[in-house]
């Protein structure tokens, strides 16, 4: 019976540290009685005790600490229990450095938190780098003033490691984006917010903020873009099934001068209300790339100009079936077709007409060994409307060349010289038809008649080539032209008139002078023999085109290529074209080789799936589809199985695959792509860390749930629902709960949720009745979480079934309602008390002795009813009796309601359930009045007895205490005069000893001998009187070794008195070593002392562990086992009955002059063995020696 | 020590014992040379102001007035410049709690005030065998009593 529950309710509950804290004896520190404690105090340890969170309170100056169950871990077994009660100065001394100017902030009023505080802790046997959430407040007294502190701490360590996870991921995010140099954001179209990226803030010059408006960024975009942006924006909000938003624009940033050309990409997320709620994508600065498209368009678009506008038809086929990718206009008119029904058309599909002349063989030549075909009047039958028209055409089909030297398309070359050739042929008569002919030629022909290159014809296309008038024809041609000397045509004109074999120059760089300036000019042009009827080549005739402006234009159209393809080659994307049905790659830059971990001899010029036969039956389809539809394909952490690095492994990649039009055909295919395996991986890293997480909680009998206080919207755990009696249900409603809920107790229910939303903790029992209308009973906890607004917004918490428990309790109730009826009819005091020690319930007796109401004792305490001087035990003991769970038991007085007070034997005993646990104590009250007066009576008498006693010993010990300083101080004092005296006369004996007489020699000499005695006597004093002072440290003690020493500092005398010492049995004994070598010194000298006259000394020494029970002596009681030392010798031995009194001090049983002996060495003997809790006894018969029995305790 | 007779110095109260040393050194004859103080504080005086004529070996009375024996040895042995100096303590009690702290003060041997004469000049010629060579033996506790 300690503690009062009115008085200390404050203590209650709080488990294992609650049960500390009210064991715990507070006046020992400096808290003091907790009844003392101030109310803040009182209140906050309450508060603490029963809070789920780690916290601890430092009060006072002392920094005295109390803590909860949840801090006790933090502590560690080394701090728990022990820092209860104890200055945190004391528990924490390795980091109060830190933690003092803290503190003494917080005495100050001010509080101070860290969060994720790293602490390394010592738990399960192993330091475990843990994080927590530490916030130290200050706790005000009433008067104000800050008492001490209050320390909340929860650990952190999983969200922690959580965090780190989380964040590790996003770097990787970050570092992806990063290196791909792209900017990000992420719209909010309720704010009409974003935030995005710093490269994106760049970009638009906008201010760092975290936050920016949409407007502020819109207004950045160029003018003509922006409209098409803010269209894009609204239906990729508008419309969940919209493709993503995927755009081109450009942005005039403030700070910068140049507008930036953005591709941006992104898609919208909706709720399930199909109202989007985010719009998240990417933005890539594709100006370099833009711009240098635009360039080559701008390239092409003047070659294309440049082709439609020659003076000779021109067209371009490309691809496999000769798709016509140009014809100029001369090219359509011979054709006989128009643009639509040719362009982009293989023109073998086209103009079918073609198939059956031939014309196929020569082009696929030209296409396979790159050979130019080229054939003059060559005749050509063209359907025109339906009608067929046959043509003369020179015409030459040309090898296109990519910037790799690959043939990539075909260009037909074609002048319709029909008329020329039907003209011809009526003028084969005339040469003055020919020459005219061939004078009106739009393209240049000239005719070289023999060696001397006299020009013997000259169109005037030629002329106008030349550039050197229309007075040419029948000049040399080298006078007319000396520039072309040393560009070696006349050399080939030379050959041509030798050898007969014609000459074809293509794409020649000619430079002629014209106006006295050298001009480039690119020219095909043939040097064609003219024969004589007799096969004599007897001219020349060239042939010209000038191909200078194709040809620049070509250069400028490979450069810009070039320039593309270097572009696409140094992007941190990886990227690779392929083309044609067998997906031969074109291309592929350094970044994507990488991803695939191959090199470009392994890789470009083959079949895509040769080199990665791995990825074929996931990528073919994929190219399949692009093909058939055209349309892109977005791949995002896209599985691939690729061998790389030596292994097969699926690897994860975000990609594009974009279809290559040629002719509005797709030829090939280009692939854009970033490999995201580490990303993904760590993502599914963290989605099977999650899915561990929530197999844990499943197999936990706790069901778990998080209801989201908005919405209502509740994820609860399997378990929960179980619990809950929704075995079936995946989805609940509160008013399912409630439903469920036993109507008694929705009004606990709702009270629990009221003070929740006070104070954030939710706890409540109640029944629920399932379906079966079975009765269960939950015990329900939870916490709430509030926003920034200090709103709640999220409940997470668990729900526990605890039908057996309370069924048990139940039960119990019962069984107690009966014990209480039966209790209430005894004549004796009976009370029960909580496991805490808390009374709960007095008999009728209880009330009909002390004449007091059931409120009474309710509000001013039971402790009223013991006498208050038995107050201070009583709580003790009952204290004592709780904390240990053993039996009480007291004697104390009760005060009957007449005021008597009678004595009481109180006893109370703990009731344990199953397990060991006490579920309340049972205690009685028994009237031992009579029986106390009588042992009171008598306790009495003893406690004055003893008291006298005690003062007579007190004394007693003050005068043996000056005996002993007496003794000590003039036995040292007298020393010196003594010795003085034998100094003096050991000088007159040795200088004046001559001088002496006879007498005068002979009392010099019994002078020095009582001076010597007297010297012997004082020391034997001293050594007495010391042994009762010396400190007794106990050692063990070699016997053998003992009596060694004793012979060496005594081996003069031995050898005089033929000493012969007989060790028996030897012992290693527990004695003061310094006081056992005096006893054996002792007893040695007496034998010698003491020898019979001419007879040598034999001494006999044994020892041996005997059982005190063996021996025939009475008084060796005090221990089991003693040492037995026997010491023998053969001297002169003593009578009988001196066998007690030859250990007094001064006795002696011989004069001074018979036997030398000052009388106290015996006594000292038997002190030091008293000193050892020994026993001697001593056995004389004159003249048969003497015996020694030594009995010192083994143990 | 060849050349240099062992210079000796004994400091103790008691007149008739500094006369008792003094005739038996003077019997020894020839091998030493003593200087006598009469308390702990002349003793100090002189091995502080006369460092050039400090002694090979100290005999130290414990009983003086002024300063005891017990505080010059703890002041010697504290000094750099004069711990080196052997202590050898001479006095008429032997009382083993106090031979031992003495021991422990770090003097080198004690010398129980022998009573006979010839005691006297046996212990001294000891002494004077222990310090008259080169080489010092280092103090021991076995052998820390000279017996006469």
């Amino acid at each position: 019976m300690s503690i009062n529950s009115s008085t200390y309710h404050f203590l209650e509950g709080g488990g294992e540290m609650g049960k500390f804290i009210r064991a715990k004896d507070w006046r020992q520190t400096p808290l003091g009685d907790p009844e003392t404690w101030p109310e803040s105090l009182k209140t906050m340890v309450s508060v603490m005790l029963n809070n789920p969170f780690g916290m601890y309170i430092a009060w006072g100056k002392d920094y005295t600490q109390i803590y909860n169950d949840v801090y006790c871990p933090i502590l560690g077994d080394n701090k728990h229990p022990q820092a209860l009660g104890s200055s945190t100065k004391e528990s924490f001394s390795e980091i109060w450095d830190t933690v003092e100017p803290m503190f003494d902030g917080v005495m100050e009023g001010k509080p101070i938190g860290f969060s994720d505080f790293m602490l390394p802790l010592n738990r399960n046997g192993q330091i475990e780098i843990c994080y927590f959430d530490f916030a130290y407040s200050p706790i005000r007294m009433s008067n104000g003033e800050v008492g001490g502190i209050l320390v909340t701490i929860i650990e952190t360590t999983k969200k922690k490691k959580a965090e780190d996870a989380l964040r590790e991921n996003k770097n990787e995010l970050e570092f992806v984006i990063n290196s791909v140099q792209l900017g990000t954001f992420d719209y909010n179209p309720a704010t009409n917010k974003f935030s995005a990226n710093t490269r994106l803030k760049t970009w638009f010059g906008l201010p760092q903020a975290e936050q920016i408006q949409l407007n502020h960024a819109l207004d950045l975009i160029v003018e003509e873009d922006k409209e098409r942006v803010i269209k894009a924006i609204a239906k990729v909000l508008k419309d969940p099934s919209s493709d993503s938003y995927d755009i081109e624009y450009g942005i005039l940033s403030p700070n910068s001068s140049k507008p930036i050309i953005v591709h941006a990409k992104g898609r919208a997320w909706f709720n399930e209300e199909k109202v989007a709620y985010r719009l998240t994508g990417t933005l890539e600065d594709i100006t370099n790339r833009v711009l240098e498209r635009k360039k080559i368009e701008e390239s092409e678009r003047l070659l294309r100009l440049m082709i439609l506008q020659a003076p000779v038809a021109i067209a371009i086929m490309r691809g496999v079936d000769y798709r016509v990718e140009i014809a100029n206009k001369l090219a359509l008119e011979i054709w006989g077709r128009t643009k639509e029904q040719i362009l982009n058309k293989p023109i073998f599909e086209a103009m079918p007409e073609l198939l059956s002349q031939g014309i196929k063989n020569f082009v696929d030549d030209v296409a396979k060994t790159g050979n130019r075909f080229s054939t003059p009047e060559m005749p050509v039958t063209f359907s025109t409307n339906g009608e067929l028209q046959m043509f003369y055409i020179n015409f030459s089909f040309e090898a296109l060349y990519d910037s790799e030297g690959k043939i990539n398309g075909i260009m037909a070359i074609g002048v319709d010289v029909t008329p020329q050739v039907e003209a011809r042929k009526k003028v084969e008569e005339s040469e003055q038809n020919m020459r005219a002919l061939v004078n009106s030629a739009p393209f240049p022909i000239g005719v070289f008649a023999g060696e001397e290159m006299r020009i013997s014809l000259a169109n005037q296309s030629i002329m106008e080539a030349w550039g050197k008038g229309h007075d040419v024809v029948g000049k040399l041609y080298s006078d007319i032209l000396p520039e072309f000397g040393s560009q070696h045509i006349f050399d080939q004109i030379r050959s041509v008139l030798a050898t007969g074999i014609p000459f074809q120059a293509k794409n020649q760089r000619i430079e002629i002078e014209i106006n006295g300036e050298l001009h480039v000019f690119y020219y095909n042009y043939n040097f064609t023999p003219l024969l004589d009827a007799s096969g004599h080549v007897h001219s020349v005739m060239n042939t010209a085109a000038n191909v200078t402006e194709l040809n620049e234009a070509k250069q400028k159209v490979e450069e810009s290529e070039k320039r593309f393809r270097d572009t696409v080659m140094q992007a941190p994307l990886g990227i690779v074209i392929f083309r044609g049905p067998e997906n031969i790659i074109e291309m592929a830059n350094e970044n994507y080789l990488q991803l695939i971990d191959r090199t470009e001899d392994q890789f470009v010029g083959k079949p895509l799936f040769e080199t990665l036969p791995e990825a074929k039956e996931t990528i073919a389809p994929i190219i399949a589809e692009i093909y058939k539809t055209g349309n892109p394909f977005h791949g995002f952490e896209f599985p691939i199985r690729i061998n790389r690095y030596g292994m097969t492994e699926t690897g994860y990649y975000n990609f594009v695959y974009h279809p290559l039009k040629e002719n509005n055909t797709i030829s090939g295919v280009m692939v854009v792509a970033t490999d995201v395996t580490a990303t993904v991986k760590a993502k599914h890293l963290i989605e099977e860390n999650e899915e561990k997480l929530k197999l844990i909680i499943e197999a936990s009998e706790l069901g778990v749930y998080d209801v989201n206080l908005k919405s209502g919207e509740i994820v609860a755990s399997n378990r929960c629902y179980e619990i809950l009696g929704f075995p079936e249900k995946t989805q609940l409603t509160h008013k399912d709960i409630i439903a469920h809920l036993h109507p008694e107790d929705l009004i606990i229910r709702k009270k629990a949720f009221a003070k929740a939303y006070v104070d954030g903790v939710l706890h409540y029992q109640s029944r629920v009745v399932w379906k079966d209308q079975s009765l269960h009973w939950i015990d329900a906890k939870g916490k709430l979480f509030y926003d920034d607004k200090k709103q709640p917004y999220r409940m997470l918490g668990t729900v526990r079934e605890i039908t057996e428990e309370r069924t048990f309790q139940q039960q119990l109730l019962e069984r107690e309602e009966k014990f209480r009826l039966l209790a209430d009819s005894m004549p004796q005091h009976v009370w029960t008390s909580d496991p805490e020690g808390n009374l709960n319930y007095f008999n009728q007796y209880v009330y009909d002795y002390s004449g007091l109401t059931p409120e009474q004792i309710n509000t001013e305490g039971w402790i009223q009813i013991v006498h208050p001087d038995d107050w201070k035990k009583n709580i003790r003991q009952w204290s004592k009796a709780v904390r240990t769970g053993k039996d009480f038991l007291i004697e104390h007085r009760f005060k009957k309601h007449t005021g008597e007070f009678r004595w009481q034997l109180s006893r109370a005993i703990p009731q344990k359930d199953p397990d060991g646990n006490i579920k309340m104590w049972v205690g009685s009250s028994t009237d031992i009045q009579e029986q106390k007066m009588f042992t009171t009576e008598l306790e009495n008498m003893v406690h004055l007895r003893t008291n006298e006693l005690k003062e007579k010993n007190i004394d007693l010990e003050k005068i043996n205490k000056e005996l002993q300083s007496f003794v000590y101080i003039s036995s040292h004092d007298l020393q010196e005069p003594l010795r003085k005296i034998q100094t003096f006369s050991s000088r007159i004996l040795e200088t004046e000893y001559e001088s002496l007489s006879d007498n005068a020699k002979k009392y010099f000499n019994r002078m020095q001998k009582s001076a010597y005695r007297m010297q012997n006597l004082i020391q034997d004093l001293i050594a007495y009187s010391r042994t009762g002072v010396q400190e007794l440290t106990f050692e063990a003690v070699d016997l053998s070794e003992i009596i060694e020493d004793v012979k060496e500092t005594l081996s003069e005398e031995f050898e005089e008195n033929h000493v012969t010492l007989k060790l028996h049995n030897v012992c290693t004994l527990q004695a003061i070593p310094v006081q056992f070598k005096q006893i054996m010194h002792n007893l040695i000298s007496n034998s010698m002392k003491f020898g019979k006259t001419d007879h040598p000394v034999i001494i006999e020494i044994n020892c041996e562990k005997v059982e005190a029970s063996n021996l025939a002596v009475g008084s060796l009681t005090d221990y089991d086992h003693f040492y037995h030392i026997s010491y023998l010798d053969n001297g002169i031995g003593f009578e009988p009955d001196y066998n007690e009194k030859i250990f007094e001090v001064f006795q002696r049983l011989h004069s001074k002059d018979e036997y030398s002996g000052t009388g106290i060495g015996l006594a000292i003997v038997k002190r030091i063995i008293e000193n050892h809790e020994g026993y001697i006894f001593a056995k004389g018969k004159l003249n048969e020696g003497a015996r020694f029995d030594i009995y010192l305790p083994a143990e | 020590m060849e050349n240099t007779k062992l210079h000796l110095l004994l400091a103790d109260d008691d007149i008739d014992d500094c006369d008792f040393f003094k005739d038996a050194i003077d019997e020894i004859s020839g091998v030493c040379e003593l200087t006598i103080l009469n308390n702990g504080v002349e003793l100090m005086k002189f091995l502080v102001n006369d460092p050039d004529s400090q002694p090979n070996v100290i005999f130290l009375d414990l009983n003086m007035p002024k300063k005891s024996g017990m505080e010059c040895i703890a002041e010697i042995k504290a000094s750099n410049v004069l711990s080196h100096i052997p202590i050898i303590i001479y006095s008429t009690s032997l009382d083993h709690t106090v031979v031992n702290d003495l021991y422990e003060l770090g003097a080198h041997h004690y010398i129980q005030k022998p009573a006979e004469f010839g005691s006297i000049k046996s212990v001294i010629k000891k002494v004077v065998a222990l310090f008259g060579t080169t080489t010092i033996q280092p103090r021991s506790r076995d052998n820390f009593i000279i017996q006469p």
